[in-house]
Parts: structure tokens; sequence; C-alpha cells
């Protein structure tokens, strides 16, 4: 069972019934990331990252396929998938953490609020923890969340080989943009 | 000196043409033709789902990658700014219903907004893996509808 699972059945078990009435998921989150590099600019979208938010406890979690990010051109996709972040090795990139000022997050008025949001982000097999900001927009009821920030590819053991590392960001510019929905069951 | 000077030119063409192929049939390459190619496997979607709850990786190395047909019973049709995401359901677990995605291909989009949920529909698309939840297909067409 991975830690992700663990940690939302937990969620289930240490909220009580009320759970329900505060987990807000979305299965069509997206995110981009852009690689801005002297040679070329890379550019990639998933458009189906699964994510849940507690409202509750703050927990924050995103599991992203890393085959579901689609590139521009093919060759480039092969090669992020088979050499890069060997996608038939490490399927899912996942973040498990918490937003750390959710009390400041008010379901029943629309508006933009501020998101601290702290901690495990692992790709390709690698855990790092991590520190970001984002905002949450309310609207009528659904949070739509985003973010913007940058993952050193060095930091997950992503291995560029030297003939293309003038093609490659040494840091990525990851775009989250997720709508979140209450979780009706 | 002259033959030298032909041989030079021949292999500076040759390199010429080499670099040209190179960039329009392997760096340029397209994405395939999901629509018209011929898929690997024809599954149900019970028996996709199941095989990837329980056995993530095997299924994994012989369908990611891989245009597959499925069979099954169409739930929901969710309408995203660009397409149609059809959702066959086949079980719930915490982020609500559970079962195979199919992220359709625009064209499709008129098709998918006149099936009817319960309808038995088969689809082609390119399986791209399994999340814990459900099973994620790109570029989906519907075959049999």
């Amino acid at each position: 069972m991975t830690k992700i699972r663990i940690i939302l059945i937990s969620l289930v078990l240490l909220s009580g019934i009320s759970v329900h009435a505060q987990k807000y998921i979305t299965k069509n989150g997206n995110i981009r990331f852009y690689s801005e590099a002297p040679t070329e600019n890379i550019e990639a979208i998933n458009k189906q990252v699964n994510s849940a938010l507690d409202l509750a406890s703050g927990d924050f979690v995103f599991r992203v396929l890393m085959k579901a990010f689609e590139f521009e051109k093919a060759l480039m996709q092969e090669h992020f998938n088979e050499n890069y972040v060997e996608s038939h090795k490490f399927p899912n990139a996942t973040f498990v953490g918490k937003v750390t000022n959710i009390s400041e997050l008010d379901i029943s008025r629309n508006g933009l609020y501020d998101a601290k949001i702290e901690g495990d982000l692992t790709i390709h097999g690698v855990t790092k923890k991590i520190s970001e900001k984002g905002t949450f927009e309310v609207v009528d009821g659904t949070i739509k969340g985003k973010s913007v920030f940058f993952v050193a590819v060095a930091d997950y053991d992503i291995k560029i080989p030297r003939a293309v590392i003038s093609n490659i960001a040494e840091k990525i510019e990851v775009t989250v943009d997720v709508s979140l929905s209450l979780l009706n069951n | 000196m002259k033959k030298w000077m032909k041989i030079l030119g021949i292999l500076a063409a040759l390199g010429v043409a080499g670099a040209i192929v190179g960039y329009v049939f392997v760096y340029n390459k397209s994405h395939p033709d999901y629509e018209k190619k011929t898929a690997k496997y024809v599954v149900s979607a019970e028996e996709l789902f199941f095989a990837f709850k329980k056995d993530e990786m095997a299924t994994s190395n012989q369908f990611n990658g891989q245009l597959i047909e499925i069979t099954g019973i169409m739930n929901e049709v969710e309408a995203t700014d660009e397409s149609r995401i059809v959702y066959m359901v086949l079980g719930e677990g915490m982020f609500g219903n559970e079962g195979v995605r199919i992220s359709m291909m625009a064209s499709q989009n008129e098709a998918c907004d006149a099936l009817s949920v319960g309808k038995q529909i088969t689809v082609k698309g390119l399986c791209v893996g399994y999340n814990e939840t459900d099973v994620i297909i790109q570029h989906g067409t519907l075959t049999k509808f």
C-alpha cells in the first residue's frame, strides 16, 4: 500500500463521518512544465491529475501519471518517458503535504486566498521536502488552486546526457492549476 | 585534385541530406495517428481495471504506451473546454468513483454528447497507466456505440 493511500485512509478514519463534507477533489487537474534553455524551449501538459484537499486538516495530495504528459514533439515525449523520468520504472509522481494556513480559507465566502504549502514531492523515485506558495480562489463552493514553482532536475536524480544539456533547463518551471469540487459520497 | 573535390562535394551533400532527413523524420516526427492506427489489444473495461488493481507493474508493462480497444458500460461523459472524458465506472474509493477514464479526441465531441448513460460502447485509445484510482486512456475514439 502506497504512502499516499495510507494517508488518505488515515484522513477518513481520523476525521470521522464528517470527512466527506470537507474533502474537495479533482481528477482533471492541470500540471504544465516549461523548460527554457538556449537551444530550445520545451513545454508539456498533463490534464488528468488527481488531487484532494481536506479542509479540516489541510492535507493536500497530488498523484500525477508521468506518461500522461503531452508534448508538441513526439521525440521529446519519448525521451522524457524513456530516458529522463523513466516512467516505466516510476509511473507516478506524488505530492503529499499540507496547506499550513488552511484555517484562513473560508469556503463559504467567494474570494482569493493565499496558500502556504509544505510537503514531500516525489519524482523519479526521489522524495524531497518542498515549501511553496500559491493561491486558492473560492468560486461558489469550488476551490481553484494555483501555484507556480521551480524544480531542479538534478534534485530528483534525472540525468541529462551531455550532448543535450543545452536543450534542457537546470530548473523546470511547474504550473499547477486545479479546480477542486466537493466529494459527494 | 578534382576527384577529391568531387568526393568532398558528395560527402557534404550526403551530410546535408542526412541532417534534413533527421530533422524532418526524427526530431520533428509527428505523433501517431491514433484514430487510424489498429489497436494492439482488445479487452473489456473490467479486465483492464482489475488487472491493474491486482498487479500494477505487470499490467503497466503490458498495456502502458499501447493502443487498446476497450468495451464497457458508459456511465458518465464529462465535458472539458476542448474535449470529452468518457468514464466507465467499476468501483468506488477515496476519490469517489473508480474505473476507466478515457480522454477523447476533440473530433469525438458530438458523438460523445449523443451517448446514453448505461450503454455498452467500444473505445480505442492509448493506455498511459493507472493512478491507483483509475486507468487513464488518452486520444480515445469511439469504434462501436
